[in-house]
């Protein structure tokens, strides 16, 4: 049997999105206008930066905990003035800016709202040297899973009509038992991930009051982390697909 | 400022609306209705659209077009399971289904645009100026190419289609405008032919939707098509009798299906009658409500169920939901009011009218884009999921459904080949995995620099914009040109066919006043000839000898004219008689002023 490579690619963030580059003056009238929404000499639109990252656009720190309250307060500001509902009398270049712009402000509020594609939209941004670098399921993990795939392939081959059906009832109960594993490990990665990301969230409030001296400690620490939530939420993914077979096979037997 | 009025154009009715100040109003036609059956007749004079149209439902069965928003957007091979049910004929051209009358086959955005004309004129009379800008309504779950085919549709009529709005949505703005709150809303919209579920959350005169679901092909029409075929089972049973045979019959059963349906949602039990053809007698039968139930319970457990689905794409439960507004006729079936407050655990909200009340939130995003409605911001999605095809004829989505719109997604393209030119993108919507299943909404050809495989690099951008359309833009990455590309849709219309039709449906509008204006100048003509000839023979010599030859010359002129078909040229003798009678007239004046005095009413001396 050709066993699956227990490696998994570094989970993709949400590809950017393309807009006119964004520069300080205004497409229009062609004054500067200083990175507003709107120039500040003929009011008219101005496009998002291609390099804004959908933290910066919404005006909050780049943390994996967020007030959604607040982000949703602060989406909804944000579409009163780019909606193509209210540009529908203005010219054809200030109605596919209100598109463009709307379109990527939508993409950012979906992605931050979003608890997993948040977390991986910030690894993503913060990602340093490791960026390139492939993740590997941690130890312990690999050798479980392989287990599990054993328990899942026999027991499709028991179900499988054409089969004699041998010790059939012994297999369901693994499988359970195997679901059950499955569902308590990723559990216990969440509560991880969780005061991980709590621990990132601090380190990035108090920034601003770190002296040069600890500085050097302060980037290990965070990358530390950083590192540690990436290869938690590899390894939960993983997980997640093996739920999903066994989930998949438990439905339809 | 232009004003932009609001449509629901609807399976079943269709109605017309504006905002007056603050407060969206239907507009009533000629004749005072504000709701007008979306059914199209076809008869030797020309077409006749709503209630005129209606009465022809079983005089002129094979010519009368009605639930023509089933056929939006589709080819006939979509409508396979449901053509044996349509009395009028159905062929298909370039992938379009269309109706076949007599020798002239219309397309669905062709018939929906004699409706919207319809209701245009009735905008039109009312404000006495022209209409060109419009909210039209469609279906949340209708795909691309149902909502252009709606476009499409406007188009021909005249329109300028300012915004696509879905129908749940529309109806939660009117909601939200009556009564002000705040929090989570399902919208449970069951039409005529389809059903829609939308959870919205309100929060600041925004209104976001959640997630929407829905079936394009399920209402109020396939109730009444449950009793049809219960009623077809009967007369085949007792009177040996296959109705399938006769169109008119099935028709006839069609109409007392729905009458039926309509009395059991306030009494227990209703009787259906229906005389048969070759000579069979009468067919009847009792329905009792708990037997009509029977008969629709699994087309509501649908809905149910795509409550449910639209709830956990919401990431909510039903019992968060704060409020469930009831849209469309066929919530007033009492199982559907029953489930629905089953499903969310509450009792919906009916206070808005079932059937006004889209079409009231069509004028309230018209106010909207007019600038004339300031707080309100509707952030709708798109319901169905956007993907190329891959390898082995899978589906890459690009986006999810429930993204909010207006969204974009964008793919690199490249060749595998040395000096490749060209490769080929075939865009689907679905949920499905195989794009086979799915629906192909367009396929194109992108062109690309003879260079060594790899090498080119294509960005290509997939646009949804806020009517939930997909529009798409490409862009050379090494050299930043923009490279136009010709999206052919896979169904729905070129641009050329849609200027044709627009060009035919200007002709026959020409032709159209034309008519209406010598039916008009005919009338007036006849109204003319006999108040003349009652006063000349009523006048007792107070003409002069000339006068009065006058006026006979004129009267003979005018009856010769009668029958003339230039509106100009009956006018022109209408005019002739008006000006030789006018001293008559003025002596009958005079007398009629003397009468008044003499306390005889004016109606009693002219009659």
């Amino acid at each position: 049997m050709q066993r699956k490579a227990a490696v998994v690619e570094n989970p993709s963030p949400p590809s950017k999105l393309s807009l006119p580059i964004a520069t300080s003056i205004c497409w229009d009238c062609k004054s500067e206008h200083g990175g507003s929404y709107y120039c500040q000499q003929c009011v008219k639109i101005q496009p998002l930066s291609k390099e804004g990252d959908y933290f910066e656009y919404f005006g909050v720190p780049r943390l994996f905990n967020l007030d959604l309250d607040q982000l949703e307060s602060r989406y909804y500001m944000l579409s009163r003035k780019f909606h193509p509902d209210f540009y529908g009398n203005k010219s054809a270049v200030e109605q596919s800016i209100s598109l463009g712009n709307s379109a990527v402000l939508n993409t950012a509020y979906q992605t931050l709202k979003n608890q997993d594609q948040r977390v991986q939209y910030l690894l993503e941004l913060e990602a340093g040297a490791w960026k390139t670098t492939q993740t590997t399921l941690s130890e312990g993990l690999f050798d479980e899973l392989m287990e599990i795939q054993d328990t899942i392939t026999s027991f499709k081959q028991a179900s499988d009509p054409h089969r004699k059906k041998t010790s059939m009832s012994c297999d369901h109960d693994q499988l359970y038992a195997s679901k059950t594993l499955l569902e308590e490990k990723h559990n216990a990665l969440s509560s991880r991930l969780q005061a991980l990301s709590l621990k990132w969230d601090h380190l990035v409030l108090v920034k601003s009051s770190i002296s040069d001296q600890i500085k050097v400690q302060y980037d290990m620490d965070r990358e530390a982390i950083l590192i540690q939530i990436r290869n938690i939420v590899s390894d939960q993914s993983y997980i997640t697909r093996v739920l999903t077979d066994i989930n998949t096979l438990i439905s339809t037997t | 400022m232009t004003k932009i009025i609001g449509i629901d154009l609807g399976t079943t009715n269709s109605l017309i609306s504006y905002m007056d100040g603050n407060r969206p109003r239907v507009i009533p036609n000629a004749k005072g209705q504000v709701i007008v059956p979306s059914i199209v007749s076809f008869l030797e004079t020309g077409y006749v659209v709503g209630d005129l149209a209606k009465e022809q439902l079983i005089k002129n069965t094979a010519r009368t077009v009605y639930s023509i928003k089933r056929f939006m957007g589709l080819a006939l091979q979509d409508l396979r399971h449901e053509l044996r049910y349509f009395p009028y004929t159905l062929a298909e051209q370039k992938g379009i289904v269309t109706v076949q009358i007599g020798s002239t086959e219309f397309t669905p955005s062709e018939i929906s645009s004699m409706i919207l004309k319809e209701l245009k004129k009735s905008a039109e009379d009312f404000f006495g100026e022209p209409i060109t800008q419009a909210v039209i309504t469609v279906p949340a779950y209708f795909n691309d190419a149902q909502r252009q085919a709606t476009k499409d549709a406007g188009r021909i009529a005249g329109l300028h289609v300012t915004r696509i709005v879905n129908e749940p949505t529309a109806a939660s703005l009117a909601y939200g405008l009556q009564n002000k709150q705040q929090g989570l809303v399902a919208v449970y919209d069951l039409g005529g032919g389809t059903f829609d579920i939308s959870i919205l959350k309100l929060r600041e005169g925004i209104f976001e939707v959640l997630a929407t679901n829905g079936n394009t092909h399920l209402g109020g029409d396939d109730f009444d098509r449950k009793i049809v075929q219960v009623m077809a089972k009967d007369i085949q049973d007792q009177f040996d009798l296959d109705v399938t045979k006769y169109i008119v019959l099935i028709q006839s059963m069609r109409v007392a299906a729905e009458a039926a349906k309509c009395h059991l949602t306030s009494n227990e039990t209703t009787s259906i009658s229906l005389p048969l053809p070759e000579g069979k007698g009468t067919y009847t039968r009792d329905l009792h409500r708990s037997e009509f139930e029977v008969l629709i319970k699994a087309l509501v457990m649908d809905t149910v169920v795509r409550c449910q689905f639209a709830l956990s794409d919401a990431g909510i439960s039903a019992s968060e939901i704060d409020d469930v507004v009831l849209v469309g006729g066929a919530t007033r079936t009492p199982l559907v009011q029953q489930m629905v407050e089953k499903t969310f655990k509450r009792i919906p909200h009916t206070d808005l009218n079932p059937d006004e009340v889209v079409a009231l939130g069509a004028a309230v995003q018209g106010g909207i884009l007019a600038g004339e409605v300031q707080d309100m911001l509707l952030l709708d999605i798109t319901p169905l999921s956007l993907g190329i095809e891959g390898l082995g004829g899978t589906v890459n989505s690009l986006i999810r459904r429930n993204t909010t719109i207006p969204t974009q997604a964008k793919e690199v393209y490249t060749t595998s080949t040395d000096n490749q030119t060209a490769v080929v993108i075939h865009v689907l919507q679905g949920e499905r995995e195989l794009s086979r299943d799915n629906r192909s909404l367009a396929q194109f050809h992108l062109p690309l620099p003879p260079a060594p495989a790899g090498f080119p690099r294509i960005e290509v951008n997939f646009i949804i914009d806020a009517n939930g359309i997909l529009n798409v833009a490409a862009r050379d990455i090494q050299t930043g040109q923009s490279k136009a590309i010709e999206v052919k849709p896979s169904y729905g219309l070129t641009e050329e066919a849609i200027d044709e039709m627009i060009q035919d449906s200007i002709k026959f509008s020409e032709a159209d006043i034309a008519e209406r204006l010598t039916i008009e100048a005919r009338n007036e003509m006849d109204a003319l000839e006999t108040s003349t000839v009652k006063i000349l023979t009523e006048e007792k010599g107070v003409l002069e000898e000339g006068e009065r030859n006058q006026i006979e010359q004129a009267l003979k002129n005018l009856r010769e004219a009668r029958d003339e078909s230039d509106y100009r040229i009956l006018r022109k003798s209408n005019n002739e008689l008006n000006n030789a009678t006018k001293h008559l007239a003025e002596i009958a004046m005079d007398h009629q002023l003397k009468a008044a005095l003499e306390n005889k009413t004016i109606t009693e001396i002219v009659s």
